[in-house]
């Protein structure tokens, strides 16, 4: 009987102490819901955060209307090799028709033309770009870039023409590299290519804002892309599907799948919060 | 008192209203191994105009504590840097896209003369068509063209008399021949220099001494040069 009534004044007693203590453990506990509150709408605000646009830090964006242009302008049927175009050509041509003639006594005049027009055909077929090489081809393109970005006439070396000259040449590679899948010192060639025009543009940034910003626009890079550490890693590969369909697929790492996951979960909690606090954000 | 006040760089912007967060480098003396390192502390700062920008070097100052974790304000922005970038951010994509479309503007009209003309030179074309009018066969230009062209080229008939085109090779021509006639013309003071040393070598001196140069000290290649001078030079 004894130990009954100790037990329920006990109980009395604690129930009282108890009551006297509640309000501590919901405080802690608003607080910590408080907190996690915050940090669910934190997360909630980074899904709904516009994400830069990925630009390929090899070829930079697509459809760049300098790079377009230059290819366009090499790509004419009429043009010719070297240091040569089919304006100056011409004059050389007309120059020795009137010669020929000359010799004649213009006697012969149409025997001559017809002589001299056919000497025109054979050197339009001979010094034509379409008739030479790859190598020709960069050089024409290289020349137009160099022309583009030069501060003065005559300017080779200057950050911006470098800059340039270095993704004509990349531009150039990156082509054979795609056709050459097993050609691995192309692509070794790539990455060091990639590598000096970034060290080149880091320096331009240092140095001008101005004229780096209007570089990389021209290029179609970002600052993202330059500013970006770059390996020609199975990575950037799979990720730009370098290779095109005969591009190896990437297995997934652990770190991967981990940060997927967590990915995930911080999703699901953000859209819970959402639901809860505003729910046209959601949708 | 003077307030303390210190100079650093804002590394963030915009993220919290009229705070920027500005990171302060010092260099500090590590002991262990006994040289200065760099070292840096990243404070919230009070910026009452939100003038600063990201890449900003700004001198900050002692206030008050105005909030938890501030009690400094920006005195005074002393470079403008990251206001400038994100300016030119603003600006050169447009302006680049103005450029473009007039550079493509000039290679499309470029093509279709190249087109026109069957990739002739512009002159070259007209000599041609006026060649063949004006020996009578079909070239195909009007008779006022074919007036105009005679009288821009000065011809009436063919072959010309006369140089109808100013060549790039007759220019070089004629900057050899200026080149040439100068050579002569300094060739014909050094012979008489020489010849005045070899024949009357008292005169040659004395012209020597009159420029203020000691002719015992002087080799006779020099004294050369030095008497051919003074002769062109006097002429």
């Amino acid at each position: 009987m004894a130990a009954d009534k100790f037990f329920i004044m006990s109980f009395r007693l604690g129930g009282f102490v108890r009551s006297l203590h509640t309000s501590v453990p919901v405080q802690a506990r608003q607080k910590y819901m408080k907190k996690i509150n915050r940090l669910h709408k934190h997360w909630a605000k980074e899904l709904f955060r516009p994400q830069p646009e990925y630009v390929d830090p090899v070829l930079g964006q697509a459809q760049v209307p300098f790079l377009e242009r230059v290819r366009a302008s090499i790509n004419q049927a009429e043009n010719q090799i070297d240091q040569l175009s089919p304006e100056e050509s011409s004059k050389i041509l007309f120059g020795a028709e009137q010669a020929a003639k000359q010799r004649t006594g213009f006697a012969h005049n149409e025997a001559v033309s017809q002589a001299e027009a056919r000497k025109r055909e054979i050197f339009a077929r001979l010094v034509s770009l379409n008739n030479s090489n790859q190598q020709q081809y960069k050089k024409q393109a290289v020349q137009l870039a160099v022309k583009e970005f030069e501060r003065f006439p005559g300017d080779t070396g200057s950050s911006e023409v470098q800059a340039a000259i270095l993704t004509m040449r990349i531009q150039f590679l990156a082509a054979h590299a795609k056709d050459t899948k097993k050609d691995l010192q192309a692509k070794r060639k790539l990455e060091h290519l990639v590598q000096t025009r970034r060290n080149i543009l880091l320096y331009l940034k240092r140095t001008n804002q101005e004229r780096y910003m209007w570089t990389i626009e021209k290029l179609g890079l970002s600052d993202e892309a330059v500013m970006a550490e770059f390996h020609m890693s199975r990575q950037y590969l799979f990720k730009t599907q370098f290779y095109g369909e005969h591009t190896l697929p990437l297995k997934k790492t652990k770190k991967d799948t981990r940060a997927a996951r967590k990915f995930e979960q911080r999703k699901a909690k953000a859209l819970k919060y959402l639901a809860h606090n505003n729910p046209d954000m959601a949708l | 008192m003077v307030k303390p006040s210190l100079t650093g760089v804002v590394i963030s912007q915009g993220k919290m209203a009229k705070t920027v967060k500005v990171r302060i480098q010092k260099l500090r003396w590590n002991s262990v191994v006994s040289k200065y390192v760099v070292d840096h502390k990243n404070m919230l700062v009070h910026d009452e105009l939100d003038k600063c920008r990201e890449g900003d070097v700004v001198r900050v100052q002692y206030v008050r504590p105005l909030s938890a974790r501030k009690s400094w304000a920006v005195a005074e922005i002393m470079k403008l840097k990251g206001t400038s970038w994100q300016k030119y951010q603003e600006v050169i994509p447009e302006q680049v896209r103005e450029d473009e479309l007039q550079k493509l503007k000039q290679f499309r009209d470029a093509r279709l003369q190249r087109e026109k003309l069957d990739g002739q030179d512009p002159v070259v074309a007209e000599l041609r068509l006026l060649e063949q009018s004006l020996n009578g066969a079909e070239s195909g230009l009007s008779a006022e063209k074919v007036q105009e062209l005679k009288a821009k080229y000065n011809l009436e008939a063919w072959p010309p008399a006369h140089e109808v085109v100013r060549l790039d090779l007759a220019e070089l021509e004629e900057q050899t021949e200026t080149l040439h006639s100068e050579i002569q013309g300094t060739q014909k003071y050094t012979d008489e220099a020489r010849r005045l040393l070899a024949e009357s070598p008292a005169e040659a001196d004395e012209i020597i001494k009159s420029l203020g140069k000691d002719p015992s000290v002087l080799k006779a290649g020099i004294k050369r040069n030095i008497i051919a001078k003074h002769l062109r030079k006097s002429a």
